[in-house]
């Protein structure tokens, strides 16, 4: 019995704590923080994709959302909610400058992104809309909301480079060190 | 001279040499409205795509509902619950939201065969102020203000009531033509827009105020579709007319395969059109105009009928039309003269920014005097709202000062 109990703590360490967070925010001086994508490199292991596709919608002439970052082999389904034609296709290395064809309202149609960069996806029928697919090597990431703040949960304990993604502005990388537990702050401020 | 006749006469001069105005073309704040760019409607403005003769034919709304694509939110003019209360109430409308304002400015270089000078430039050559937009769910406006040189001046105004989509009524300076002005490319004129059986007498392209009931519906599946237009207008240009007499016209076509006139899509057709300007489809219409001028001896009744033809196919557009134009009385002697004019332009898109393009043109007057027209030349968008044009009019008969004439045009719009 005494065994037991004392066997009971230890068992909780390991089933409640999973890694520490990394926490901060992004900001672009004069700008709208949000969808920028901060992600971790150097996390050992293999990521699977998720199983089922995510999506992004082409709504009200706008492909909703507008940055999606995603982990390598992840498929996107790209839907059409709209009553005009639209198309999707990409001038980027990284989606094999793939283009999918036009279709109607309601339909969709899938791509599976295996290379790792940023992805512009764009529609020919509409030359304003852009939408950008970030292919990001493990799941360790985030995007800003308006206020630029960001939480990356679960890190396991090591070294890192964290480094921010925008598709306009820039910002250096920087290392982080996520103990076994608890948060790391780290801040970004970008600029062209 | 006293201040007053120097006014009036500067007042005068004005308005004689008032501009016919051009037909109502591209317009930006239909772009600010739903936050979409020129190529959703246009591709070289003011040239329409197939979207955007159905976005036209919609009362200048979106097929398939507006609502979900306006980003500038009107201002309600009485909330939508008064059309309960009608007719106790005025019945429930809106107005853009914001500014309906917007300009193209015209620039332009020219070289003639003959004539002095033969080289010009003519920076700026014309200001336009452009509106358009939606009033309510059924009221939809067109107009522009032309400042040409220092004292030219047009105007014209369409308001527009489209209760069913094969009914719709049209106020103002109406567009009696079997083929909108507000497709041509180039700086010169469709020939039979320009061509008048005697100096100073009427021309196609006058400017028409007027009414005019038009429809359209789309076709089976969705596709393509007919389109009517029957019109009643001052004739003899000008906002004033001169007699009793109201000249007349119509308009028939019927639209083979492509979008539907109304909009609507279907995956055969999303198949078909992987760009804005492509469409496969095949055009066949008829247009009819009878009218009534003065002559010297009186008066001269005439008539102009033909067909039109407007082709997609792949990166290409071929169109065209040829009419028959008779005249009783046009020069007071009593003699009819018959004139037939007509033109073929193809246009090709070679890419999305590059259209080069060539139009040739007829004008047989009389079975006497025959004009051919060459009008080749090259539409380079250097943005969407930025556009440089280079055409020629080369013709075959060149005794005539300034026969041949060389343009390069520069203009944008926002």
């Amino acid at each position: 019995m005494k065994s037991l109990l004392a066997f009971i703590p230890a068992f909780l360490m390991v089933v409640s704590w999973d890694g520490a967070s990394i926490r901060g925010t992004v900001k672009i001086p004069g700008r709208d923080n949000r969808d920028a994508v901060v992600y971790l490199e150097n996390i050992p292991g293999t990521f699977k994709a998720p199983a089922a596709p995510i999506q992004i919608d082409q709504k009200k002439m706008v492909f909703v959302p507008h940055v999606l970052p995603v982990v390598i082999g992840t498929t996107v389904e790209f839907l059409n909610s709209d009553s005009v034609l639209h198309n999707v296709y990409t001038p980027s290395k990284a989606g094999d400058k793939f283009n999918l064809g036009t279709w109607p309202q309601g339909q969709t149609k899938k791509y599976t992104f295996t290379k790792l960069g940023e992805v512009a996806v764009l529609c020919n029928v509409h030359p304003d809309m852009e939408a950008w697919v970030v292919v990001l090597s493990n799941p360790y990431f985030a995007k800003t909301e308006a206020s630029g703040d960001f939480v990356i949960p679960n890190v396991p304990a090591g070294n890192y480079l964290i480094k921010v993604w925008h598709k306009k502005y820039r910002a250096a990388a920087q290392q982080v060190t996520v103990p076994g537990n608890g948060d790391v702050a780290i801040n970004f401020t970008l600029s062209k | 001279m006293k201040p007053k006749n120097l006014l009036y006469g500067f007042l005068l001069a004005t308005f004689v040499s008032m501009l016919v105005p051009e037909s109502l073309l591209a317009i930006p704040s239909f772009s600010r409205k739903y936050g979409t760019g020129c190529s959703t409607c246009h591709y070289a403005y003011p040239r329409l795509n197939p979207f955007g003769r159905a976005f036209a034919n919609n009362g200048y709304r979106m097929p398939g509902g507006d609502d979900a694509y306006i980003k500038d939110e009107p201002v309600m003019l009485g909330s939508s619950a008064n059309k309960q209360v009608f007719p106790n109430a005025i019945w429930p409308s809106d107005i853009p939201g914001s500014s309906v304002a917007s300009f193209r400015l015209i620039g332009r270089t020219h070289l003639t065969s003959r004539g002095t000078p033969r080289f010009q430039f003519e920076n700026p050559h014309e200001f336009e102020l452009l509106m358009g937009g939606t009033l309510g769910e059924t009221f939809s406006f067109i107009g522009e203000v032309e400042l040409e040189g220092a004292d030219e001046l047009g105007y014209n105004f369409i308001l527009q009531y489209s209760p069913r989509s094969f009914l719709n009524i049209k106020i103002g300076n109406v567009d009696p033509m079997p083929i909108r002005e507000s497709q041509r490319l180039t700086r010169e004129h469709y020939n039979y827009g320009d061509f008048r059986i005697r100096s100073g007498g009427w021309r196609l392209r006058d400017d028409a105020a007027g009414i005019e009931f038009w429809g359209a519906a789309n076709g089976r599946g969705g596709r393509g579709g007919w389109q009517y237009a029957l019109g009643v207008v001052n004739g003899m240009g000008g906002a004033t007319d001169i007699d009793n007499n109201k000249d007349v016209y119509g308009r028939l076509d019927y639209k083979f395969g492509g979008l539907g006139k109304l909009g609507g899509i279907s995956a055969d057709q999303a198949i078909e059109s992987p760009q804005f300007w492509r469409e496969k489809s095949v055009t066949l219409g008829i247009f009819s105009y009878r009218g009534r001028q003065p002559s010297s001896t009186g008066r001269d009744d005439f008539y102009l009928v033909g067909p039109t033809v407007d082709v997609f196919y792949k990166d290409m557009n071929l169109f065209g039309t040829y009419l028959r134009q008779k005249d009783d009385n046009p020069k007071g002697n009593r003699i009819p003269v018959r004139t037939d004019t007509g033109f073929a332009e193809l246009d090709w898109v070679a890419k999305p920014w590059l259209i080069p393009f060539v139009r040739y043109e007829m004008t047989n007057i009389d079975l006497q005097r025959n004009v051919r027209t060459t009008v080749p030349g090259l539409v380079v968008m250097m943005r969407a709202n930025i556009r440089m044009a280079f055409d020629a009019r080369i013709r075959s008969i060149r005794r005539t000062v300034g026969t041949d004439r060389y343009t390069f045009q520069l203009d944008w719009a926002f």
